[in-house]
Protein backbone atom coordinates (compact mmCIF):
# COMPACT_ATOMS: atom_id res chain seq x y z
CA UNK A 1 0.00 0.00 0.00
CA UNK A 2 1.83 3.23 -0.90
CA UNK A 3 1.01 6.70 1.60
CA UNK A 4 -1.89 8.20 -0.84
CA UNK A 5 -3.26 4.62 -0.53
CA UNK A 6 -3.49 4.69 3.44
CA UNK A 7 -4.48 8.10 3.64
CA UNK A 8 -7.53 7.38 1.04
CA UNK A 9 -8.78 4.65 3.45
CA UNK A 10 -8.42 6.50 6.62
CA UNK A 11 -10.34 8.97 5.57
CA UNK A 12 -12.68 6.97 3.52
CA UNK A 13 -13.52 4.04 5.95
CA UNK A 14 -11.95 5.53 9.35
CA UNK A 15 -13.18 9.43 9.06
CA UNK A 16 -16.92 8.96 9.23
CA UNK A 17 -17.43 6.83 12.26
CA UNK A 18 -14.61 8.40 14.09
CA UNK A 19 -16.41 11.95 13.56
CA UNK A 20 -19.46 10.07 14.62
CA UNK A 21 -18.17 9.16 17.64
CA UNK A 22 -16.50 12.29 18.83
CA UNK A 23 -20.07 13.77 18.42
CA UNK A 24 -21.67 11.37 20.39
CA UNK A 25 -18.87 11.91 23.50
CA UNK A 26 -20.18 15.41 22.76
CA UNK A 27 -23.29 15.04 23.58
CA UNK A 28 -22.77 12.79 26.22
CA UNK A 29 -20.31 15.42 27.94
CA UNK A 30 -23.50 18.15 27.27
CA UNK A 31 -25.96 16.05 28.78
CA UNK A 32 -23.98 15.42 31.93
CA UNK A 33 -21.90 18.23 32.32
CA UNK A 34 -24.40 21.13 31.58
CA UNK A 35 -27.67 20.09 31.69
CA UNK A 36 -27.69 17.99 34.68
CA UNK A 37 -26.97 19.73 37.94
CA UNK A 38 -24.86 18.45 40.38
CA UNK A 39 -26.97 16.50 42.45
CA UNK A 40 -28.58 14.90 39.59
CA UNK A 41 -25.38 13.79 37.62
CA UNK A 42 -25.28 10.58 39.19
CA UNK A 43 -28.02 9.71 36.25
CA UNK A 44 -25.31 10.47 33.45
CA UNK A 45 -21.87 10.54 34.69
CA UNK A 46 -19.29 12.03 32.00
CA UNK A 47 -17.41 9.33 29.84
CA UNK A 48 -14.18 9.67 31.89
CA UNK A 49 -15.88 9.08 35.22
CA UNK A 50 -16.88 5.72 33.90
CA UNK A 51 -13.53 4.68 32.39
CA UNK A 52 -12.34 5.71 35.67
CA UNK A 53 -14.48 3.98 38.09
CA UNK A 54 -15.65 0.98 36.44
CA UNK A 55 -11.73 0.07 34.61
CA UNK A 56 -9.12 2.22 36.35
CA UNK A 57 -9.89 1.29 39.39
CA UNK A 58 -8.69 -2.75 40.45
CA UNK A 59 -11.74 -3.85 42.30
CA UNK A 60 -14.09 -2.71 40.29
CA UNK A 61 -12.49 -3.92 36.89
CA UNK A 62 -11.53 -7.26 38.63
CA UNK A 63 -15.54 -7.75 39.12
CA UNK A 64 -16.45 -6.74 35.73
CA UNK A 65 -13.83 -8.97 33.73
CA UNK A 66 -14.83 -12.06 35.77
CA UNK A 67 -18.65 -11.11 34.99
CA UNK A 68 -17.14 -10.77 31.38
CA UNK A 69 -15.84 -14.01 31.37
CA UNK A 70 -18.59 -15.85 32.59
CA UNK A 71 -21.23 -14.48 30.12
CA UNK A 72 -18.60 -15.17 27.49
CA UNK A 73 -18.49 -18.69 28.22
CA UNK A 74 -22.62 -18.67 28.43
CA UNK A 75 -22.88 -16.73 24.97
CA UNK A 76 -20.36 -18.99 23.29
CA UNK A 77 -21.54 -22.32 25.08
CA UNK A 78 -25.28 -21.00 24.16
CA UNK A 79 -24.48 -20.18 20.86
CA UNK A 80 -22.27 -23.56 19.31
CA UNK A 81 -25.56 -25.47 21.25
CA UNK A 82 -27.89 -23.28 19.20
CA UNK A 83 -25.55 -23.87 16.06
CA UNK A 84 -25.21 -27.55 16.09
CA UNK A 85 -28.80 -28.14 17.23
CA UNK A 86 -30.15 -25.43 14.88
CA UNK A 87 -28.47 -27.01 11.87
CA UNK A 88 -29.45 -30.68 12.96
CA UNK A 89 -32.96 -29.12 13.01
CA UNK A 90 -33.40 -27.31 9.80
CA UNK A 91 -31.41 -30.17 8.42
CA UNK A 92 -34.21 -32.62 8.92
CA UNK A 93 -36.72 -30.35 8.23
CA UNK A 94 -35.00 -30.09 4.80
CA UNK A 95 -35.09 -33.97 4.19
CA UNK A 96 -38.93 -33.89 4.59
CA UNK A 97 -42.32 -32.05 4.10
CA UNK A 98 -43.62 -33.82 6.62
CA UNK A 99 -40.92 -32.82 9.23
CA UNK A 100 -41.18 -29.22 8.34
CA UNK A 101 -44.70 -29.20 8.55
CA UNK A 102 -44.68 -30.45 11.93
CA UNK A 103 -41.45 -28.89 13.43
CA UNK A 104 -41.57 -24.78 11.69
CA UNK A 105 -44.63 -23.77 13.28
CA UNK A 106 -43.28 -24.89 16.87
CA UNK A 107 -39.73 -23.36 16.24
CA UNK A 108 -41.78 -20.14 15.34
CA UNK A 109 -43.36 -20.16 18.64
CA UNK A 110 -40.16 -21.12 20.38
CA UNK A 111 -39.24 -17.52 18.44
CA UNK A 112 -42.47 -15.71 19.69
CA UNK A 113 -42.25 -17.15 23.33
CA UNK A 114 -41.17 -13.76 25.88
CA UNK A 115 -38.09 -15.66 27.09
CA UNK A 116 -38.18 -14.22 30.34
CA UNK A 117 -41.82 -16.05 30.91
CA UNK A 118 -39.59 -18.83 30.62
CA UNK A 119 -36.28 -18.04 33.22
CA UNK A 120 -37.99 -18.75 36.33
CA UNK A 121 -39.37 -22.06 35.22
CA UNK A 122 -36.11 -23.19 33.23
CA UNK A 123 -34.52 -22.00 36.79
CA UNK A 124 -36.92 -24.04 38.77
CA UNK A 125 -35.70 -27.25 36.92
CA UNK A 126 -32.47 -27.06 36.14
CA UNK A 127 -31.28 -24.83 38.60
CA UNK A 128 -29.73 -20.89 38.75
CA UNK A 129 -26.02 -22.59 37.29
CA UNK A 130 -24.65 -22.38 34.20
CA UNK A 131 -26.73 -24.58 32.63
CA UNK A 132 -30.03 -22.59 33.06
CA UNK A 133 -27.99 -19.82 31.15
CA UNK A 134 -26.99 -21.53 28.45
CA UNK A 135 -30.80 -22.72 27.89
CA UNK A 136 -32.09 -19.99 27.99
CA UNK A 137 -29.07 -18.44 26.00
CA UNK A 138 -30.08 -21.27 23.30
CA UNK A 139 -33.96 -20.37 23.41
CA UNK A 140 -32.99 -17.23 22.05
CA UNK A 141 -30.12 -17.99 19.79
CA UNK A 142 -31.33 -20.73 18.18
CA UNK A 143 -34.66 -19.95 15.77
CA UNK A 144 -32.16 -17.67 12.84
CA UNK A 145 -30.19 -20.67 13.12
CA UNK A 146 -32.78 -23.20 11.86
CA UNK A 147 -34.87 -20.71 9.46
CA UNK A 148 -31.01 -19.94 7.62
CA UNK A 149 -30.31 -23.52 7.08
CA UNK A 150 -33.81 -24.01 5.98
CA UNK A 151 -33.75 -21.41 3.87
CA UNK A 152 -30.27 -22.15 2.27
CA UNK A 153 -30.54 -25.78 1.92
CA UNK A 154 -33.73 -24.89 -0.54
CA UNK A 155 -31.63 -22.26 -2.51
CA UNK A 156 -29.59 -24.55 -4.64
CA UNK A 157 -31.00 -23.92 -8.32
CA UNK A 158 -33.24 -26.23 -10.38
CA UNK A 159 -30.43 -26.93 -13.17
CA UNK A 160 -28.17 -27.91 -10.65
CA UNK A 161 -30.64 -30.12 -8.60
CA UNK A 162 -31.49 -31.72 -12.17
CA UNK A 163 -27.64 -32.24 -12.79
CA UNK A 164 -27.40 -34.62 -9.55
CA UNK A 165 -30.43 -36.28 -10.40
CA UNK A 166 -28.99 -37.24 -13.79
CA UNK A 167 -26.34 -38.87 -12.24
CA UNK A 168 -28.30 -40.63 -9.75
CA UNK A 169 -26.68 -38.58 -6.88
CA UNK A 170 -27.69 -39.62 -3.20
CA UNK A 171 -29.39 -37.50 -0.71
CA UNK A 172 -25.83 -37.37 1.32
CA UNK A 173 -24.26 -36.50 -1.86
CA UNK A 174 -26.70 -33.64 -2.89
CA UNK A 175 -26.29 -32.82 0.37
CA UNK A 176 -22.97 -32.32 0.61
CA UNK A 177 -21.85 -31.65 -2.78
CA UNK A 178 -24.67 -29.26 -3.33
CA UNK A 179 -27.02 -28.21 -0.43
CA UNK A 180 -24.43 -27.30 1.87
CA UNK A 181 -22.30 -25.40 -0.47
CA UNK A 182 -25.06 -23.25 -1.65
CA UNK A 183 -26.66 -22.88 2.24
CA UNK A 184 -23.15 -21.80 3.17
CA UNK A 185 -23.83 -17.78 2.90
CA UNK A 186 -27.47 -17.68 4.17
CA UNK A 187 -26.55 -20.33 6.97
CA UNK A 188 -23.38 -17.90 7.89
CA UNK A 189 -25.55 -14.64 7.97
CA UNK A 190 -28.35 -16.86 10.89
CA UNK A 191 -25.22 -17.40 12.52
CA UNK A 192 -23.80 -14.54 12.35
CA UNK A 193 -27.08 -12.89 14.32
CA UNK A 194 -27.41 -15.99 16.71
CA UNK A 195 -23.77 -15.03 18.00
CA UNK A 196 -25.07 -11.46 19.13
CA UNK A 197 -28.03 -13.27 19.97
CA UNK A 198 -26.69 -15.37 22.07
CA UNK A 199 -25.01 -12.36 23.76
CA UNK A 200 -27.86 -10.80 24.61
CA UNK A 201 -29.35 -14.19 26.05
CA UNK A 202 -26.35 -14.57 28.18
CA UNK A 203 -27.08 -11.04 29.57
CA UNK A 204 -30.79 -11.25 29.70
CA UNK A 205 -30.98 -15.06 31.64
CA UNK A 206 -28.20 -13.82 33.70
CA UNK A 207 -29.98 -10.19 34.91
CA UNK A 208 -33.02 -12.45 35.38
CA UNK A 209 -31.69 -15.11 37.22
CA UNK A 210 -29.93 -12.93 39.93
CA UNK A 211 -28.51 -16.06 41.65
CA UNK A 212 -25.12 -18.11 41.39
CA UNK A 213 -21.91 -16.56 39.82
CA UNK A 214 -22.49 -12.71 38.77
CA UNK A 215 -22.55 -12.60 35.13
CA UNK A 216 -22.35 -9.37 32.74
CA UNK A 217 -26.44 -9.15 34.27
CA UNK A 218 -26.19 -9.88 37.31
CA UNK A 219 -23.23 -6.86 38.10
CA UNK A 220 -25.93 -4.60 36.01
CA UNK A 221 -28.49 -5.41 38.32
CA UNK A 222 -26.93 -4.72 41.10
CA UNK A 223 -24.92 -1.57 39.99
CA UNK A 224 -29.02 -0.30 39.43
CA UNK A 225 -30.08 -1.23 42.36
CA UNK A 226 -26.97 0.63 44.14
CA UNK A 227 -27.13 3.61 41.79
CA UNK A 228 -23.50 2.69 40.71
CA UNK A 229 -24.40 4.20 36.99
CA UNK A 230 -20.61 4.53 36.51
CA UNK A 231 -20.31 0.82 36.73
CA UNK A 232 -23.60 0.23 35.06
CA UNK A 233 -22.66 1.78 31.79
CA UNK A 234 -18.98 0.04 31.87
CA UNK A 235 -20.74 -3.02 32.41
CA UNK A 236 -23.11 -2.34 29.36
CA UNK A 237 -19.83 -1.34 27.19
CA UNK A 238 -18.21 -4.48 28.22
CA UNK A 239 -21.99 -6.57 26.99
CA UNK A 240 -22.23 -4.77 23.66
CA UNK A 241 -18.28 -5.04 23.05
CA UNK A 242 -18.52 -8.62 23.71
CA UNK A 243 -21.30 -8.53 21.15
CA UNK A 244 -19.52 -6.79 18.53
CA UNK A 245 -16.73 -9.22 18.85
CA UNK A 246 -18.92 -11.92 18.20
CA UNK A 247 -20.33 -10.32 15.43
CA UNK A 248 -16.73 -9.22 13.95
CA UNK A 249 -15.23 -12.80 14.61
CA UNK A 250 -18.43 -14.52 12.27
CA UNK A 251 -17.97 -12.08 9.70
CA UNK A 252 -13.74 -12.82 9.32
CA UNK A 253 -15.08 -16.33 9.27
CA UNK A 254 -18.41 -15.81 6.29
CA UNK A 255 -15.21 -14.06 4.37
CA UNK A 256 -12.97 -16.89 4.84
CA UNK A 257 -15.09 -19.01 3.30
CA UNK A 258 -17.67 -17.68 0.79
CA UNK A 259 -15.58 -14.01 0.42
CA UNK A 260 -14.00 -16.38 -2.41
CA UNK A 261 -17.43 -17.05 -4.73
CA UNK A 262 -20.48 -15.08 -2.61
CA UNK A 263 -21.56 -11.68 -3.11
CA UNK A 264 -20.16 -8.41 -5.03
CA UNK A 265 -16.74 -9.23 -3.50
CA UNK A 266 -15.96 -12.07 -5.61
CA UNK A 267 -16.35 -10.02 -8.69
CA UNK A 268 -14.40 -7.23 -7.84
CA UNK A 269 -11.28 -9.64 -7.54
CA UNK A 270 -8.40 -9.74 -10.31
CA UNK A 271 -9.33 -11.96 -13.06
CA UNK B 1 -34.47 -47.18 -43.04
CA UNK B 2 -31.81 -47.24 -40.66
CA UNK B 3 -30.54 -50.86 -39.05
CA UNK B 4 -32.06 -51.23 -35.48
CA UNK B 5 -28.99 -51.14 -33.69
CA UNK B 6 -28.09 -47.82 -35.16
CA UNK B 7 -31.01 -46.06 -33.37
CA UNK B 8 -30.03 -43.90 -30.33
CA UNK B 9 -33.28 -43.06 -29.41
CA UNK B 10 -37.00 -43.46 -30.50
CA UNK B 11 -40.09 -41.52 -29.04
CA UNK B 12 -43.22 -42.28 -30.62
CA UNK B 13 -46.55 -40.82 -29.82
CA UNK B 14 -44.86 -38.93 -26.89
CA UNK B 15 -47.06 -37.13 -25.19
CA UNK B 16 -46.46 -34.95 -21.50
CA UNK B 17 -49.15 -33.54 -19.55
CA UNK B 18 -47.84 -31.32 -16.30
CA UNK B 19 -49.67 -31.82 -13.24
CA UNK B 20 -51.82 -29.08 -13.87
CA UNK B 21 -52.72 -29.63 -16.58
CA UNK B 22 -50.65 -27.78 -19.17
CA UNK B 23 -49.77 -30.14 -22.24
CA UNK B 24 -46.15 -29.24 -23.21
CA UNK B 25 -46.30 -31.98 -26.26
CA UNK B 26 -48.10 -34.05 -27.99
CA UNK B 27 -48.37 -37.29 -29.81
CA UNK B 28 -44.73 -36.56 -30.44
CA UNK B 29 -42.46 -38.86 -32.91
CA UNK B 30 -38.80 -38.66 -33.15
CA UNK B 31 -36.26 -40.71 -34.08
CA UNK B 32 -32.01 -40.03 -33.92
CA UNK B 33 -29.26 -42.65 -34.94
CA UNK B 34 -26.35 -42.92 -34.25
CA UNK B 35 -24.22 -40.27 -36.00
CA UNK B 36 -26.49 -36.87 -36.35
CA UNK B 37 -26.77 -34.13 -35.42
CA UNK B 38 -30.44 -33.37 -35.04
CA UNK B 39 -31.44 -30.01 -34.07
CA UNK B 40 -34.97 -29.05 -32.41
CA UNK B 41 -36.21 -25.55 -33.74
CA UNK B 42 -39.84 -24.02 -32.50
CA UNK B 43 -40.70 -20.94 -30.75
CA UNK B 44 -40.55 -20.67 -26.97
CA UNK B 45 -42.63 -22.45 -24.88
CA UNK B 46 -43.22 -25.61 -27.57
CA UNK B 47 -41.61 -27.90 -25.40
CA UNK B 48 -38.37 -28.37 -26.62
CA UNK B 49 -36.57 -28.24 -23.81
CA UNK B 50 -39.52 -30.79 -22.19
CA UNK B 51 -38.43 -33.26 -25.25
CA UNK B 52 -34.92 -33.21 -23.83
CA UNK B 53 -35.93 -33.96 -20.25
CA UNK B 54 -38.27 -36.52 -21.47
CA UNK B 55 -34.88 -38.59 -23.06
CA UNK B 56 -32.43 -37.92 -20.44
CA UNK B 57 -35.46 -38.85 -17.68
CA UNK B 58 -35.70 -36.31 -15.74
CA UNK B 59 -39.40 -36.06 -16.74
CA UNK B 60 -41.82 -39.03 -17.27
CA UNK B 61 -43.87 -39.21 -20.55
CA UNK B 62 -47.67 -39.31 -19.66
CA UNK B 63 -48.40 -41.49 -22.89
CA UNK B 64 -46.05 -42.64 -25.67
CA UNK B 65 -42.73 -44.58 -25.21
CA UNK B 66 -39.60 -42.94 -24.76
CA UNK B 67 -37.21 -45.65 -26.09
CA UNK B 68 -32.97 -44.62 -25.28
CA UNK B 69 -30.35 -47.25 -26.37
CA UNK B 70 -28.01 -47.82 -23.73
CA UNK B 71 -25.43 -45.53 -23.82
CA UNK B 72 -23.65 -43.06 -21.88
CA UNK B 73 -26.17 -39.42 -22.00
CA UNK B 74 -25.22 -35.92 -21.63
CA UNK B 75 -27.17 -33.41 -20.67
CA UNK B 76 -26.55 -29.52 -21.10
CA UNK B 77 -29.07 -26.69 -19.75
CA UNK B 78 -29.87 -23.36 -20.80
CA UNK B 79 -27.74 -21.94 -17.81
CA UNK B 80 -24.05 -23.08 -17.14
CA UNK B 81 -25.50 -24.20 -13.70
CA UNK B 82 -21.69 -24.31 -12.62
CA UNK B 83 -21.61 -24.31 -9.10
CA UNK B 84 -19.90 -21.24 -7.88
CA UNK B 85 -17.92 -22.01 -5.10
CA UNK B 86 -15.63 -24.17 -6.85
CA UNK B 87 -13.23 -23.73 -9.43
CA UNK B 88 -13.90 -24.19 -13.37
CA UNK B 89 -11.15 -27.71 -13.06
CA UNK B 90 -13.63 -28.69 -9.81
CA UNK B 91 -16.79 -28.00 -11.65
CA UNK B 92 -15.78 -29.77 -14.84
CA UNK B 93 -14.90 -32.66 -12.47
CA UNK B 94 -17.97 -32.51 -10.48
CA UNK B 95 -19.77 -35.73 -12.91
CA UNK B 96 -16.89 -37.65 -13.20
CA UNK B 97 -16.63 -37.08 -9.38
CA UNK B 98 -20.04 -38.54 -9.36
CA UNK B 99 -20.28 -41.73 -11.96
CA UNK B 100 -17.27 -42.83 -9.21
CA UNK B 101 -14.01 -42.37 -11.88
CA UNK B 102 -11.11 -42.41 -9.57
CA UNK B 103 -9.07 -39.48 -9.20
CA UNK B 104 -6.04 -39.78 -11.25
CA UNK B 105 -8.25 -40.33 -14.36
CA UNK B 106 -10.54 -37.92 -13.41
CA UNK B 107 -8.22 -35.15 -13.15
CA UNK B 108 -6.51 -36.16 -16.50
CA UNK B 109 -10.07 -36.02 -18.27
CA UNK B 110 -10.23 -32.60 -16.76
CA UNK B 111 -7.46 -31.63 -18.21
CA UNK B 112 -8.18 -32.79 -21.30
CA UNK B 113 -11.07 -31.26 -22.29
CA UNK B 114 -10.56 -28.27 -20.61
CA UNK B 115 -7.72 -27.88 -23.54
CA UNK B 116 -10.65 -28.96 -25.70
CA UNK B 117 -12.91 -26.33 -25.15
CA UNK B 118 -9.98 -23.60 -24.37
CA UNK B 119 -10.16 -22.90 -20.94
CA UNK B 120 -6.55 -24.60 -19.87
CA UNK B 121 -6.05 -20.58 -18.47
CA UNK B 122 -8.89 -20.30 -16.13
CA UNK B 123 -8.80 -23.74 -14.69
CA UNK B 124 -8.56 -22.06 -11.37
CA UNK B 125 -10.91 -19.12 -11.33
CA UNK B 126 -14.32 -19.07 -9.86
CA UNK B 127 -17.30 -18.72 -12.46
CA UNK B 128 -17.82 -15.52 -11.23
CA UNK B 129 -14.74 -14.47 -13.34
CA UNK B 130 -15.84 -15.47 -16.11
CA UNK B 131 -17.69 -14.18 -18.62
CA UNK B 132 -20.70 -15.67 -19.83
CA UNK B 133 -19.36 -17.76 -23.13
CA UNK B 134 -16.21 -19.26 -20.53
CA UNK B 135 -19.15 -20.54 -18.25
CA UNK B 136 -21.06 -22.32 -20.97
CA UNK B 137 -17.52 -23.65 -22.28
CA UNK B 138 -16.99 -24.99 -18.63
CA UNK B 139 -20.62 -26.50 -18.41
CA UNK B 140 -19.62 -28.30 -22.18
CA UNK B 141 -16.80 -29.50 -20.40
CA UNK B 142 -18.07 -31.08 -17.88
CA UNK B 143 -20.60 -33.07 -19.68
CA UNK B 144 -17.65 -34.11 -21.81
CA UNK B 145 -15.38 -35.53 -19.39
CA UNK B 146 -17.77 -38.39 -19.69
CA UNK B 147 -17.64 -38.77 -23.05
CA UNK B 148 -21.18 -38.44 -24.18
CA UNK B 149 -22.62 -40.95 -26.75
CA UNK B 150 -26.04 -39.05 -27.09
CA UNK B 151 -25.61 -35.43 -26.26
CA UNK B 152 -28.63 -33.17 -25.06
CA UNK B 153 -28.21 -29.83 -25.46
CA UNK B 154 -30.42 -27.22 -24.24
CA UNK B 155 -30.38 -24.07 -25.87
CA UNK B 156 -26.97 -23.83 -24.55
CA UNK B 157 -25.98 -20.74 -26.38
CA UNK B 158 -29.33 -18.89 -26.28
CA UNK B 159 -27.87 -16.04 -23.62
CA UNK B 160 -24.77 -15.39 -25.40
CA UNK B 161 -24.19 -12.71 -27.72
CA UNK B 162 -24.20 -13.01 -31.35
CA UNK B 163 -20.26 -12.94 -32.15
CA UNK B 164 -19.66 -15.51 -28.84
CA UNK B 165 -22.72 -17.92 -30.07
CA UNK B 166 -21.07 -18.40 -33.64
CA UNK B 167 -18.18 -18.63 -32.25
CA UNK B 168 -18.99 -21.62 -29.92
CA UNK B 169 -20.98 -23.04 -32.63
CA UNK B 170 -17.77 -23.28 -34.91
CA UNK B 171 -16.41 -25.21 -31.89
CA UNK B 172 -19.13 -27.35 -31.16
CA UNK B 173 -19.15 -28.03 -35.01
CA UNK B 174 -15.40 -29.55 -34.46
CA UNK B 175 -15.97 -31.01 -31.00
CA UNK B 176 -18.64 -32.92 -33.01
CA UNK B 177 -16.30 -33.86 -35.98
CA UNK B 178 -14.05 -35.36 -34.14
CA UNK B 179 -15.77 -36.86 -31.43
CA UNK B 180 -17.88 -39.68 -31.36
CA UNK B 181 -21.18 -38.81 -29.78
CA UNK B 182 -24.94 -37.75 -31.26
CA UNK B 183 -25.91 -35.02 -30.53
CA UNK B 184 -29.95 -33.50 -30.01
CA UNK B 185 -29.96 -29.78 -30.07
CA UNK B 186 -32.47 -27.64 -28.93
CA UNK B 187 -32.66 -23.70 -30.20
CA UNK B 188 -34.45 -21.27 -31.65
CA UNK B 189 -32.34 -19.89 -33.58
CA UNK B 190 -32.99 -20.99 -37.60
CA UNK B 191 -28.98 -20.17 -38.77
CA UNK B 192 -28.00 -22.05 -35.62
CA UNK B 193 -29.61 -24.83 -35.85
CA UNK B 194 -28.76 -25.22 -40.08
CA UNK B 195 -25.19 -24.85 -39.28
CA UNK B 196 -24.62 -27.41 -36.76
CA UNK B 197 -26.74 -30.26 -37.58
CA UNK B 198 -26.92 -33.02 -40.19
CA UNK B 199 -30.80 -32.40 -40.04
CA UNK B 200 -33.38 -29.88 -38.51
CA UNK B 201 -36.77 -31.02 -36.78
CA UNK B 202 -39.24 -28.26 -36.87
CA UNK B 203 -42.17 -28.17 -33.66
CA UNK B 204 -45.62 -26.77 -33.60
CA UNK B 205 -46.57 -24.02 -30.75
CA UNK B 206 -47.53 -25.70 -27.39
CA UNK B 207 -48.31 -28.52 -27.05
CA UNK B 208 -45.18 -28.95 -29.42
CA UNK B 209 -45.27 -31.88 -32.15
CA UNK B 210 -43.11 -32.43 -34.86
CA UNK B 211 -44.58 -30.44 -38.19
CA UNK B 212 -41.78 -31.18 -40.46
CA UNK B 213 -37.90 -31.52 -40.69
CA UNK B 214 -35.11 -30.54 -43.37
CA UNK B 215 -31.91 -32.65 -43.90
CA UNK B 216 -28.84 -30.57 -44.08
CA UNK B 217 -26.68 -32.01 -46.22
CA UNK B 218 -22.91 -30.21 -46.21
CA UNK B 219 -20.32 -32.40 -44.70
CA UNK B 220 -18.48 -32.12 -41.03
CA UNK B 221 -16.00 -30.19 -40.76
CA UNK B 222 -18.09 -27.27 -41.59
CA UNK B 223 -15.92 -24.13 -42.42
CA UNK B 224 -17.51 -20.97 -40.66
CA UNK B 225 -18.31 -19.58 -44.02
CA UNK B 226 -20.70 -21.90 -44.35
CA UNK B 227 -23.06 -19.65 -42.92
CA UNK B 228 -22.68 -17.03 -46.46
CA UNK B 229 -23.40 -20.37 -48.85
CA UNK B 230 -26.62 -19.83 -50.85
CA UNK B 231 -27.61 -23.31 -50.20
CA UNK B 232 -27.07 -22.49 -46.49
CA UNK B 233 -29.64 -19.84 -46.85
CA UNK B 234 -32.22 -21.69 -49.29
CA UNK B 235 -32.29 -24.21 -45.95
CA UNK B 236 -32.54 -21.98 -43.80
CA UNK B 237 -35.47 -20.40 -45.36
CA UNK B 238 -37.10 -23.64 -45.80
CA UNK B 239 -36.73 -24.04 -41.78
CA UNK B 240 -38.46 -20.94 -41.22
CA UNK B 241 -41.18 -21.17 -43.29
CA UNK B 242 -42.01 -24.41 -41.43
CA UNK B 243 -41.90 -22.58 -38.42
CA UNK B 244 -44.21 -20.07 -39.43
CA UNK B 245 -46.48 -23.45 -40.54
CA UNK B 246 -46.32 -22.55 -43.88
CA UNK B 247 -46.35 -25.86 -45.81
CA UNK B 248 -45.92 -24.26 -49.65
CA UNK B 249 -41.80 -24.49 -49.91
CA UNK B 250 -42.23 -23.70 -53.58
CA UNK B 251 -41.86 -20.34 -51.88
CA UNK B 252 -38.22 -20.91 -51.41
CA UNK B 253 -36.18 -19.91 -53.91
CA UNK B 254 -34.28 -22.89 -55.67
CA UNK B 255 -30.66 -22.23 -55.90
Amino acid sequence: MTAPDVVGVIRSRWLPPAVALVVFLGLWYLVSEVLLDDDRRFLLPPPHAVVEVAFLNPANRASLLHGLALSATVALVGFLVAAVLGVAIGTAMSQARWVERSLYPYAVLLQCVPVLALVPVVGFWFDFGLTSRVIVTVLIALFPVISATLFGLQSADRGQHDLLTLHRASRVTRLVKLQFPSALPALLTGLQVAATLAVVGAVVGDLFFKQGTPGIGVLIDLYRARLQTEQLLGAALLACLLGVAAFSLLGLLIRATTGEWHGATAYDRPR
Amino acid sequence: MPAPADVLLELAGVERTFPDGTAAVHDLDLRVCRGEFVSVVGPSGCGKSTLLRLVSGLEPATAGTVDVAPCRLGHVFQDATLLPWRTVSRNVELLAELEGIPRPERRQRVERVLELVGLTGFARARPAALSGGMRMRASLARSLVLEPELFLLDEPFGALDELTRERLNDELVALFTGGAFTAVFVTHSVAEAVFLSSRVVVMSPRPGRIVGEVAVPFPYPRPMHLRFAPEFGRLAAQVSLLLRGDTDQSRVVPA
